[in-house]
């Protein structure tokens, strides 16, 4: 190359920048899209990938019936292949804002479905954070992205994901209230010392912290016991905050396993050995576990039953003692208000009168009694003398008479020893004598005796006179005493009165007291009454504090019990890291990138290349002269040739370059940020691919420089001469449709012309027709995803389509046939209609091969307790006729997508692996189906085949249409979902069913994620075909018009008015783009069917057929794309000058 | 690249200046092929033989003719700006042509006739002045209304014949007689241009002569009241070029047509009625010729 035609070929870039820049541009879009959406998918990986390492994603996943311990841990941890084991554990709440100023009342959050936002409370090892080395040896560990790791029972961490999904429901340092649903959340954890529990039963967590955590990828977090069923966000607190003696999850690092890249066939099978051996010694580690906690259990039980009972008791006194409270309140109420009324005023007013009234009485009664008295001559002094006479008078004669008794007796004694004589006793009657009288004692005989007789006698004789005179004493004094007689009565009469008055005074006085204080007195009752209702009040309270405890006592024990219950049956559950939520998506969407990056750059390529070619020829043929010249000038073909070569690959390698810059930098991330959405994969390292690179510039490359080499060697071997005189314009020609003078005498003349040009530009047409053919597909398959994606659900899940039934319950322990004891939760719903009907299953997720298949697939095998009627839970229908299929006892019915999965058909044998279980089974029919797959079989079948009966763990349910939710909108469903919630948790509340899930939340949740991809979906094929469409048409159109501008002068000056002229041109995109579209429509069909089975992930079947309005859409689009290029074409036509257009002539 | 005459900017590879329309004779300058191939070198002035008209003294400012006439261009100007060189195109140029007249202008390259032509046919626009056709002041007109001009008033018939190459001879006419509100058979207006036997054929298989008789025919076709022609025989031999005048001038005669025909070759001036002699933007004279000769006994 000489210096003369390197210049050249510099200034020729520069003068055409334009179109070199348009080929640059053109180039590095097809690159661009190339490589970029080739990295896509092994950037998701090795983001993936770095995310499990650096944080430990557990490869096994072990539950427990029975829950785990650190005996279980270090059983695991001796297993071979094993590297460490981690325990964890959690509980579900639910979740709610602490009280609003003012208020005590908590708030309920809801979460995105409109349900009770479901928390998960995880017990997190915070311990040794800060040291890396300390960490090692721990799975699922955290990485901090903001905050500070939590100190104490209260403090908590929460996923960057949650915090980026609803940045305005947590955020650092705000406080949260997670309560139990149906039980105490201070059972299973407790708050910090010193923090006092408020909200009976809710632990208020303060957010210290936000986290990445590997192990929720998905915004789908998975099935919760508590509240709807759905988890919705998850935070992770210190495990010491645990007091419960037990772990829910054994998570298990494989030795080795962090060498191996996620998603591939080495790691799946490194992984899959180990949990072989897992599930091998499961039964013994469960079997000693159960022995441990058996009587553990067992002392619980009774304890709580003890503990149970005392507390019953004491509610029951409780009760008892207020059972007439409330009747007897009521009374004094009743009175309260009697008598704080004012009647009851004017009643105390009355009742003053009256005693008034009778005190005035009394007064008059004692004024008459008082004169009465008065009136006799003597006073009660007179009275009382004489009595004191009396009493003398009364006294002397007593005396008197008593001692003329004794003395006559002595006498009389006296005489009758006299008498006798005896001599012995003359002393004697001397004694006596001498002592009954006053005289000198005689001898003691006879003479003496005598003598003392008489005086005796004498003497008494004297007494006797006293005698009667103190009788007559007496007399005089009584008869005086007698006299006093009515005196006595009248005084006793004043007596009384004198009582009445006081008594009537004292009534008076309290009456008058009454009435007086009569308001501070109804106060002060009013008071009493308060404080009598008050007491009422907190002591009912106390007994519904008391019954709660009850029921949350009586909740732990059944617990408690159903976990002894179904001791017998433990069992673990071991998974991989599908058991993580949206680990098994992600690999799925990576794979589907990898297809899409597989057929769509290769379309963006073509055009691409087509673009370049029309472009880089376009510039050969202007420069037909200058090469004439230089050939006449000496120069070789070759020297000639290199500065077209050298233009192309500047512009190919510069394109290329820039294409791959924007395709490696941009394009994955671009499309990662978009499914972060979906997925928490906190960052996507940057990949540089050089095979894809390499590819992209090489087709870049051949795109360019081929199409240049194509047409300069053509022209650069004419001679100079032939290259110097112009091209002849291509001539007319007539085309077959002339034949036919009943079409083309229709013509007008524009319609001849564009029929014409479109056959003498072949090549040109045949491009704008391929670009709008390819726009058309493209639209084609991208509405047909997204229409795919959005009516999946509504096939699979719903009346009309497969799976009728709206509800499962899993049953507690699993039921025989037949065994109709373990249904009776059902009965009460079944008899108010709000399940219409059910039907008993067994469910089970297994693996399946068949002959001479590499590897085992999971699906579901579904036994329906009887095949009669199970088309009303669930339709199968033939994968090729779309007739009604039976269940019948010769053999299975699996779905399409598996029996393709595995290329086996109606008749073949597939092998069923369930545990240590196999079975093989015969493919008796293939079914519809969309997601998952599904091996149907008849009890019977199962018998045979597995040489067992069937017990059935899940429950089937149809609900009454009222309780159905599809097609509400969120506020039509609340109450709806209250009355769902209330019938699960009933249902659950008995022995026999664990849990309720319902299809709706299937449906809600994996139909919002199915709705984004559907629109970014949409979103990326508009855009790309868009694009294509763009490219394409303006490229052509441009070019037509350049070509000729001569011929829209002409018609100008001719007197076209802008709208024919436009026509002149349209005319053609038109007639192109018609075909084209129907050409892309037709060809959208197979490209579509090809690339849906491509994006499939395997354990779904999107929906493989096209809609009408996916045409309709497509063609319409398509239509707006090329309408659009004609009105930017309208301008560039509008403004050709004729003048100048007409001044030249080639 | 500069032009040699006007001295105005040129593109690279332009064969000919837009300001003054001269063509580009420089040695590295492309020759266009149909050039080489075709033209004529003008011959030498010839003296007058048959003084038909007296000279009449250059005027560089004719004064208006009292009363309308078809054609009035009054003091039009057109200014083209390039860079910060203005160049005038037209300078205040006027001149009448009345009805049913063949009018020829003549002028040397750059002399402004084809930008008169142009603004006649109502496919250029002017800085100043005003052009009144048949009453109508043209320069005024709207875009639409300037379309409906030379739908209805104007046929153009171009140096390069600017046929559609996509088309048959007829069809090419057809799509004039399509616009048209009163359109001729185009038939008959092919049969009028001798070209009868050659209305199916396409223009690339068609002589440079009879590719300007289809133009021609196409102009014609539309039956219209002004017909203008741009170096008409520019691309053709002698002979050819003569039956092509023949053809204007018999057209100009038998339908009452007005023809203007622009041309640098002064020797066609004695069949005109009218003759407009123009120099740099400027019409410097204007001869009415009473008795024009008949195109067939012209030589030159």
């Amino acid at each position: 190359m000489t210096r003369a035609l390197f210049c050249d070929t510099l200034r020729s870039m520069r003068r055409t920048l334009s179109r070199f820049i348009s080929i640059v541009i053109i180039v590095a879009l097809g690159v661009g899209f190339f490589t970029g959406l080739r990295a896509v998918s092994p950037g998701m990986r090795a983001a993936a990938y770095d995310l499990f390492s650096q944080l430990h994603l557990a490869d096994i996943v072990i539950q427990s019936t029975v829950g785990f311990d650190e005996h279980d841990r270090l059983a695991v941890l001796e297993l071979s292949g094993v590297e460490n084991v981690t325990l964890s554990r959690f509980v579900d709440g639910i979740l709610f804002d602490p009280p609003p100023e003012g208020s005590d009342d908590p708030v309920m959050a809801q979460g995105m479905t409109g349900a009770p936002y479901v928390m998960r409370v995880i017990g997190h090892d915070f311990e040794g954070y800060d040291d890396y080395n300390q960490r090692d040896d721990r799975l699922n560990t955290l990485r901090l992205v903001e905050g500070r790791w939590p100190q104490h029972e209260n403090e908590a961490v929460v996923s960057a994901y949650a915090n980026r999904m609803e940045p305005q429901r947590f955020s650092l340092n705000q406080r949260i209230l997670v309560r139990g649903d149906h039980e105490n959340l201070l059972d299973t954890v407790r708050n910090a010392p010193g923090v006092e529990e408020r909200f009976d039963g809710g632990v208020v967590y303060t957010i210290v912290g936000v986290v990445h955590t590997p192990e929720f990828l998905a915004m789908e977090l998975g099935a919760s016991q508590a509240g709807g069923g759905e988890l919705s966000g998850y935070i992770y607190i210190p495990n010491r905050a645990f007091h419960r003696p037990y772990y829910t999850t054994l998570l298990v690092g494989v030795a080795g396993s962090r060498a191996f890249a996620p998603y591939t066939a080495e790691y799946d099978y490194l992984v899959r050995r180990v949990r072989e051996t897992v599930e091998e010694e499961a039964q013994r580690i469960l079997t000693q576990r159960t022995a441990r906690i058996g009587p553990q259990l067992q002392e619980e039980i009774d304890n709580g039953r003890a503990e149970l009972e005392a507390a019953q008791e004491e509610v029951d006194a409780l009760t008892q003692a207020l059972a007439d409270r409330p009747a007897e309140l009521e009374e004094r109420r009743q009175e309260l208000l009697a008598e704080t009324s004012q009647e009851r005023y004017d009643r105390l007013m009355a009742e003053f009168e009256q005693n008034l009234a009778e005190f005035e009485e009394a007064r008059e009664r004692y004024m008459v009694a008082h004169a009465r008295v008065q009136a006799f001559p003597y006073t009660r002094e007179d009275y009382r003398h004489a009595q004191n006479r009396m009493t003398v008078a009364q006294e002397s004669w007593e005396m008197a008479d008593m001692g003329i008794q004794v003395g006559r007796a002595a006498i009389e004694t006296a005489e009758a020893i006299l008498e006798s004589g005896d001599a012995a006793r003359m002393g004697n009657a001397i004694g006596i004598l001498s002592i009954y009288f006053p005289m000198n004692p005689g001898d003691a005989n006879v003479a003496g005796v005598t003598r003392m007789l008489e005086e005796a006698r004498v003497d008494m004789a004297f007494q006797e006179e006293m005698l009667e005179e103190a009788r007559l004493d007496l007399e005089r004094e009584r008869a005086h005493l007698a006299r006093f007689g009515p005196y006595l009565r009248e005084l006793d009469a004043y007596e009384r009165a004198r009582r009445d008055i006081l008594e009537a005074e004292t009534q008076m006085l309290d009456a008058q007291h009454w009435l007086n204080n009569a308001d501070i007195m109804f106060a002060i009752m009013q008071h009493e009454f308060e404080e009598a209702e008050r007491n009422l009040q907190i002591a009912l309270q106390e007994q519904n504090f008391g019954l709660q405890r009850i029921a949350n006592s009586e909740r732990l024990l059944r617990q408690a019990e159903n976990l002894l219950y179904t001791l017998p049956y433990a069992q673990w559950m071991t998974n991989n890291r599908d058991h993580f939520p949206g680990y098994t998506n992600f690999g799925d969407t990576a794979d589907s990138m990898q297809q899409f990056a597989i057929a769509f750059p290769i379309l963006f390529f073509l055009v691409a290349s087509l673009v370049s070619f029309s472009t880089m020829t376009r510039m050969v043929k202007d420069d037909r002269k200058q090469m004439g010249m230089l050939k006449a000038a000496g120069y070789s073909a070759a020297s000639i040739s290199i500065k077209y070569i050298f233009y192309a690959a500047a512009a190919g390698l510069l394109g290329a370059l820039l294409g791959t810059a924007i395709g490696f930098l941009f394009i994955p991330q671009a499309i990662f940020i978009a499914y972060q959405i979906l997925y928490l994969i906190p960052t996507m390292p940057f990949g540089f691919f050089p095979a894809e690179a390499l590819v992209g510039v090489a087709a870049a490359l051949i795109s360019t420089v081929g199409a240049v080499l194509a047409s300069v060697v053509v022209n650069v071997r004419n001679h100079p001469s032939v290259l110097m005189r112009p091209k002849a314009p291509r001539a007319g020609k007539r085309v077959l449709l002339e034949r036919v003078p009943f079409i083309w005498n229709h013509m007008g003349f524009t319609g001849k012309v564009t029929t014409r040009n479109l056959m003498r530009n072949k090549m040109r047409a045949l491009m704008t027709f391929t670009g709008i053919m390819a726009c058309t597909a493209l639209l084609v398959v991208g509405f047909g995803i997204g229409d795919s994606l959005g009516t999946m659900l509504g096939r699979q899940f719903g009346p009309e389509s497969i799976m009728r039934f709206d509800a499962q319950a899993n049953l507690q322990v699993p039921m025989r046939a037949g065994d109709t004891a373990q249904l009776e939760a059902f009965e009460a719903h079944l008899q108010t209609g709000e399940i219409t009907s059910i039907l008993p299953a067994f469910i089970q997720q297994l693996y399946v091969d068949t002959q001479g298949f590499d590897r085992q697939v999971p699906a579901r095998l579904s036994v329906p307790e009887t095949t009669e009627g199970f088309d009303d839970f669930v339709y199968l229908r033939d994968n090729n006729t779309g007739e009604q299929l039976e269940l019948t006892d010769d053999g299975a019915i699996i779905n399409g997508k598996l029996a393709e999965i595995m290329g086996v058909g109606v008749g073949d044998t597939i092998t069923l692996h369930w545990g240590l279980r196999q079975a093989e089974v015969r493919v008796a029919s293939i079914t519809y189906n969309y997601i998952y797959h599904w091996v149907y079989v008849s009890p019977a079948y199962f018998e045979q085949a597995f040489g067992m009966a069937c017990d059935f763990n899940m429950v089937l349910l149809n609900l009454n249409p009222n309780l159905r939710l599809a097609g509400l909108n969120r506020g039509e469903r609340g109450a709806i979902m209250e009355e769902r919630t209330a019938l699960a948790r009933e249902l659950t509340d008995t022995v026999h069913v664990m849990a309720v899930a319902f299809n709706q939340t299937i449906i809600d949740s994996v139909g919002e994620q199915l709705s984004v991809m559907r629109n970014v979906v949409m979103v990326v094929f508009v855009a790309a075909s868009g694009a294509l469409a763009f490219v394409v048409l303006y490229n052509l159109n441009i070019i037509n018009i350049y070509e000729r501008i001569r011929e829209l002068a002409t018609i100008k000056v001719l007197g076209f008015s802008d709208k024919q002229t436009d026509m002149f041109i349209y005319r053609e995109n038109i007639i192109l783009s018609v075909l084209g579209i129907a050409a892309g429509l037709a060809l959208g069909i197979p490209i579509f069917g090809y690339i849906i089975r491509q994006a499939e992930i395997e354990s779904m079947m999107f929906v493989r057929t096209l809609v009408p309005w996916v045409f309709i859409a497509a063609g319409l689009v398509t239509l707006v794309f090329a309408i659009g290029i004609n009105v930017v074409m309208h301008f560039r036509i509008k403004s050709i000058n004729m003048v100048e257009a007409l001044k030249s002539v080639e | 690249m500069f032009c040699e005459v006007c001295g105005a900017r040129m593109e690279e590879n332009a064969m000919f200046c837009d300001t003054c329309g001269h063509r580009v004779m420089g040695e590295d300058a492309p020759q266009p092929v149909v050039q080489q191939q075709t033209y004529a070198p003008p011959p030498p002035p010839v003296a007058p033989q048959q003084q038909q008209f007296a000279p009449v003294p250059p005027v560089t400012r004719p004064t208006r003719k009292t009363g309308p006439a078809f054609i009035e261009f009054n003091e039009v100007s057109k200014q083209y700006i390039m860079g910060e060189v203005k160049i005038d195109a037209l300078d205040h140029a006027s001149f009448d042509i009345e009805e049913g007249e063949l009018c020829l202008i003549i002028g040397s390259s750059g002399a402004g006739k084809t930008t008169a032509l142009n603004v006649l046919g109502g496919i250029d626009s002017v800085t100043g002045g005003q052009v009144q056709v048949d009453g109508r002041t043209i320069t005024s007109l709207s875009n639409k209304q300037l379309i409906d001009y030379r739908r209805n008033q104007v046929g153009f018939v171009f140096q390069f014949y600017n046929l559609i190459p996509n088309l048959t001879a007829l069809e090419n006419v057809e799509i004039a007689t399509q616009l048209s509100k009163n359109p001729l058979k185009p038939e008959q207006v092919l049969n009028m241009v001798g070209l009868q036997d050659r209305m199916d054929s396409f223009p690339a298989q068609l002589s440079g002569g009879e590719q300007q008789r289809v133009s021609i025919a196409r102009a014609l076709a539309k039956n219209p009241r002004l017909l203008l022609c741009d170096e008409p025989t520019g691309a053709l031999d002698y002979e050819t070029g003569k039956q092509i005048l023949q053809l204007l001038q018999d057209t100009c005669r038998q339908t009452g047509t007005t023809v203007v025909i622009i041309s640098h070759n002064m020797a066609f001036e004695p069949i005109a009625d009218r003759v407009v002699r123009m120099r740099s933007g400027q019409v410097y004279d204007l001869t009415v010729n009473p008795s024009p000769m008949n195109v067939a006994d012209l030589e030159w």
